[in-house]
């Protein structure tokens, strides 16, 4: 189950390469917390399959309005002059290390219990 | 785990891995750029002498925008007065034309007379008259330089493109324009006692006795000394004023 997101990604990755978009240096920061924003929902993903809870339209809708909100955050922050990314920075970060944290120990675990056996 | 969670999930890490080779691809044609640029325009020495040009030329612009800003409401502070308008331009143009030698100038000043000296030509002879353009010029020059503001020689107004010449010991041209070299006698208006200290501390008056000539300054204090206009008027054909095409 792992290999259909780590299959994705390579695909985008080859997918963005082979168009060669490159976006105007205005907008290249809204895309990097976009970026952290969707890495977040990916990771929570890969968590809620693994704990055998994953709902795709609670992932879909988290992964585009996560990636709006944010990328929205920094618009308004930019607008008003305030380092509100930073929020976003901060909130994805830490959700972000979570997941992954608790996907290390779910697979910690899952290897032990296959172990056991 | 469901097909639809199967799909979506690839999906969604799909559209994230464009997304970073998208932001991967913008961040990093930002150096591409900048190597390219350093590369066309030098190294940093040139760089920094073109930016204190740069920054130089960019404050003349300023004081010259500041300057005609404060014309701009100088004429502004006018505009309900017509007569009033009109009568600053018809200065302003007065006093350009005074500063360009186009017109008469009246005032205190020196007259300075300069003819044959018989112990003179007595001592050196004519010979060396050839160079009397020269010490005309030099004379000019040194009264410029102690505040003199008008000047003539036997008439003619000497100004920026004023010419003085000697064609041969007996011909000699001021702005073109032929003299006796009998008699050569030039005026200035300006700061009397800086024209003479001008004038005697540089020895002139040696210069001109080794000409065969006699060198007489004599002092005009009662303001009648009369410096006739330049007498031609000048046409820039080649010199264009400043504007675009300084930029």
């Amino acid at each position: 189950m792992i290999w259909i997101p780590v299959i994705g990604l390579a695909l985008g990755v080859f997918l963005g390469l082979s168009l060669d978009l490159s976006l105007s240096l205005q907008y290249s920061s809204y895309l990097s917390i976009a970026i952290l924003a969707a890495l977040d929902t990916v990771f929570g993903g890969i968590r809620a399959s693994l704990e055998r809870s994953f709902d795709s339209s609670v992932f879909i809708s988290g992964f585009f309005f996560n990636t709006l909100l944010a990328a929205l955050l920094a618009f308004i922050g930019v607008q008003l002059g305030v380092d509100l990314y930073l929020a976003a920075v901060f909130a994805f970060g830490v959700r972000l290390f979570n997941n992954i944290a608790a996907i290390r120990r779910l697979m910690v675990n899952r290897s032990r219990t296959q172990t056991g056996k | 785990m469901k097909p639809n969670n199967k799909i979506a999930l690839f999906l969604v890490s799909l559209l994230l891995g464009s997304m970073v080779t998208v932001q991967f691809s913008t961040v990093h044609s930002r150096p591409k750029q900048q190597d390219a640029a350093a590369v066309t325009t030098g190294d940093y020495v040139q760089l920094t002498a073109e930016m204190a040009k740069e920054r130089e030329r960019q404050n003349f612009f300023y004081s010259e925008i500041a300057n005609l800003e404060a014309q701009i409401a100088g004429y502004k502070g006018k505009q309900g007065d017509r007569k009033e308008l009109v009568k600053q331009m018809a200065e302003e143009l007065e006093k350009v034309k005074r500063e360009a030698g186009q017109t008469q100038v009246n005032g205190d000043g020196i007259i300075i007379t300069i003819e044959d000296d018989l112990d003179a030509v007595a001592t050196y002879g004519t010979e060396n008259q050839v160079f009397l353009d020269a010490a005309l010029y030099q004379t000019v020059n040194y009264l410029n330089g102690h505040d003199a503001q008008a000047i003539s020689i036997n008439g003619h107004r000497i100004v920026s493109f004023s010419t003085i010449r000697s064609i041969s010991k007996y011909n000699h041209q001021i702005n073109t324009q032929t003299i006796s070299s009998d008699k050569i006698v030039i005026k200035a208006v300006g700061n009397i006692e800086q024209m003479k200290v001008g004038l005697y501390a540089n020895r002139l008056k040696d210069a001109f006795f080794q000409m065969g000539k006699g060198f007489e300054i004599t002092d005009v204090k009662d303001g009648s000394l009369e410096i006739p206009p330049f007498e031609r008027a000048v046409e820039f054909k080649y010199a264009q004023p400043e504007g675009d095409k300084k930029l």
